[in-house]
């Protein structure tokens, strides 16, 4: 997928007068928290399962090539194949000629974020093969030429309205007059679609939450069953993942499932998690012929070592995303590209440039309640603030922010002058605000667009300190 | 250079540069997966009596919309399968999955009843299978493949029936891979080539946050529980 993220501030701008998008926005924002918060209550044991997927994680990524090649190993055994792609490129090089050898003409799709990242359906669509995306957001969205808003909830963005409109434009061979105003009738109408598509796909494409390198197991966590039907009614089953996404044991991938939907949704957990290992055996009447697992890199290995490291414990439940002020406020759509929110904003610099991502890093009050919620406790303000000096070390940022950065650090590194100087301040401020608030700044046009300022009432908060202290 | 020699080339040279020892590493990978650590488990299964857990997995499997009744014995089982479906307005014609005690389950004992067995087929309406555990910490059902075992039927017809012997209620997701353990080695074989965790009948939020039953997966989950209590333990 091409990134937009260079283009945050205008993007966030119109996802601020967006009347739609104000309305699922309002309903998000207490939607998924409540429900989180009723599911964590509901589970004493919770801390103590956010330390232990911790340790996990970390114990994982710092024998990962170990636990790569473990997980090789074990699907080899069990009659998969597994496929590197050290880019987007190359694993949708990858699955082109899986796809072109076995003459497919129709792909069916569970979801998956990574096979956003690497743009997969522009790459099928070019090389003349259909690729139907068959979870009820990610199909909307398909019909719809957009992208996910969401890494969970991919069309949350979207009103009951806009989808029956595309379901009348799209799926012209039904009745015209027929009723769409109940979800219901949306959720029967694309039911009754995509039945024919997991029916006749000549091959299922779904992504992982997890590998399991004890078993070379692939796991997926759904609710709606579309990546069940995906990958059991095809001939070949092939997963696109991440290379983090591995965990040592079963007894580890519990651990995670247990704080994932919680996250997430907060439901205990989803209606299906599936645990695939190779493909079908002798005697097992369904299931695909062929398992192929590709595993994408793309920028990943290159966090290893580095204090951004602790960014690939993420487990893609989208808490953070869920409880981020400025996620709600702007929606996803405004960060530009696949991963957004918090977990966006700590890791897109890594996976598509500094440059191109850097307003995502500026895009956070630090209020840290992303990492309050997170279950693998990733540092996001603390990763999302060292993405900031990096792009200040890199002369990424504009003139105007380097020059205030530098007059701000000239008065901070001098104590005395920076008493004096906010003391004129001010005073002059005081003055010049007797009537309690200044209803225009110069430099502060945005600020006071939409409030007043308040005036200081004439002494810094320096003075009033020593006065308290030793008063 | 190959791209697995790359990936893998770059992982290691971040390890070494981050101090891993090298002497041990393979080995102390061997040893976490040979005896992996146990992680801390959900308070609310410690202590239940098997009736407890049965009273949990029923409300946690009623909490996410999934229908829970008891039989007494297989033998009930044809009436009770019959009776859900009638009551529901629903035809009679079952696919029920190759399973050696399912097949023993005396079908013929409700006439009206169609039964068929082996991988769902298109037109399914009603999915009959077994389950290796039915968990109490969620009112999960662990159902792994094999050549009893037809993953189909779990996800094409609108309405899954599961028929579970009581004595496989179990109350966490670890006592039920432990379980999965035994039956494979018993067997004679690794991993099952699918192990599908249901929890309640499938749903979606996609259209405006709002939770609807049936998605693609089945519209209803029936669980028939069947035996008595063990009164040694209960």
């Amino acid at each position: 997928m091409q990134p937009h993220s260079a283009d945050f501030p205008a993007r966030a701008a119109d996802a601020l007068t967006d009347p739609d998008l104000r309305r699922a926005l309002t309903k998000f924002k207490t939607g998924f928290p409540v429900n989180r918060a009723r599911a964590v209550a509901n589970l004493p044991e919770f801390e103590a399962l956010r330390d232990a997927a911790k340790a996990v994680k970390d114990h994982t990524l710092s024998h990962l090539d170990h636990y790569l090649e473990a997980f090789e190993a074990r699907v080899r055994d069990s009659g998969g194949h597994v496929h590197w792609a050290r880019d987007a490129a190359e694993a949708r090089s990858i699955i082109l000629r899986l796809a072109t050898e076995r003459d497919a003409r129709l792909i069916a799709k569970g979801k998956s974020m990574v096979s956003e990242e690497i743009g997969l359906n522009a790459a099928l669509e070019a090389a003349g093969i259909k690729a139907v995306e068959t979870d009820l957001g990610e199909y909307i969205l398909q019909i719809r030429g957009e992208v996910p808003s969401h890494i969970v909830a991919p069309a949350l963005h979207l009103s009951k309205e806009q989808v029956a409109a595309d379901f009348r434009r799209t799926h012209t061979h039904l009745p015209p007059d027929r009723p769409l105003d109940q979800p219901t009738d949306l959720l029967a109408e694309a039911r009754g679609e995509l039945r024919d598509v997991f029916l006749n796909a000549d091959i299922g494409i779904t992504g992982a939450n997890f590998l399991v390198a004890e078993t070379g197991s692939t796991i997926i966590v759904t609710n709606e069953g579309n990546g069940d039907l995906t990958q059991t009614l095809s001939r070949c089953h092939i997963v696109l993942t991440g290379i983090e996404k591995v965990v040592p044991t079963l007894a580890d991938a519990t651990l995670m499932l247990r704080l994932l939907a919680r996250s997430a949704t907060g439901q205990e957990i989803t209606a299906y998690t599936t645990f695939s290992t190779g493909p079908r055996r002798a005697d097992d009447p369904d299931g695909p012929r062929e398992f192929h697992v590709v595993l994408l890199d793309n920028g990943r290995s290159a966090l290893l070592g580095t204090e951004m490291q602790e960014v690939l414990r993420c487990i893609r439940c989208g808490a953070c995303m869920n409880h981020c002020p400025v996620y709600h406020a702007v929606g996803g759509h405004a960060y530009g590209w696949v991963y957004p929110g918090p977990i966006g904003a700590a890791l897109d610099p890594a996976l598509i440039g500094v440059k191109e991502a850097r307003h995502l890093p500026n895009a956070s009050t630090f209020c840290g309640k992303c990492e309050s919620v997170c279950p693998v406790k990733i540092p996001l303000p603390k990763i999302m603030h060292r993405w900031r000096e990096v792009e200040f070390e890199r002369r990424l940022s504009p003139p105007s922010v380097r020059q205030g950065l530098w007059a701000w650090a000239l008065f901070a590194k001098r104590p005395r002058l920076y008493r004096l100087v906010t003391a004129i301040a001010m005073r002059v401020m005081g003055w010049m605000g007797k009537e309690g608030a200044f209803k225009s700044l110069p430099l502060a046009g945005g600020w006071t667009g939409t409030r007043d300022f308040p005036a200081p009432q004439g002494r810094t908060f320096q003075s009033l300190y020593k006065d308290r202290r030793h008063g | 250079m190959d791209s697995r020699s790359a990936i893998l080339g770059r992982i290691l040279a971040a390890a070494q540069a981050g101090g891993r020892d090298e002497g041990r590493a393979a080995a102390d990978v061997a040893a976490r997966l040979a005896s992996p650590p146990a992680h801390p488990t959900p308070g609310r299964v410690k202590g239940l009596t098997a009736l407890g857990l049965i009273e949990l997995f029923t409300k946690m499997a009623t909490a996410v919309g999934a229908g829970v009744e008891r039989v007494a014995d297989p033998a009930r089982v044809p009436h009770a399968v019959a009776d859900y479906l009638s009551g529901l307005g629903h035809g009679l014609q079952v696919r029920i999955a190759p399973d050696p005690w399912l097949r023993a389950i005396p079908w013929d004992r409700r006439p009206s009843l169609s039964v068929a067995f082996g991988r769902a087929q298109a037109g399914d309406q009603v999915g009959v299978t077994t389950a290796l555990a039915g968990v109490a910490e969620t009112g999960t059902l662990v159902i792994p493949s094999g050549s009893d075992q037809a993953t189909s039927l779990l996800f094409l017809p609108r309405i899954h029936i599961v028929i579970l012997p009581l004595h496989h209620i179990v109350g966490t997701y670890e006592e039920a891979w432990h379980g999965l353990a035994i039956r494979q080695q018993a067997r004679g074989l690794g991993m099952p080539r699918s192990v599908n965790m249901v929890t309640g009948p499938s749903r979606t939020a996609d259209i405006e946050q709002t939770s609807l039953p049936h998605a693609h997966g089945p519209g209803r989950v029936q669980i028939i529980l069947v035996g008595e209590p063990d009164p040694a333990t209960a």
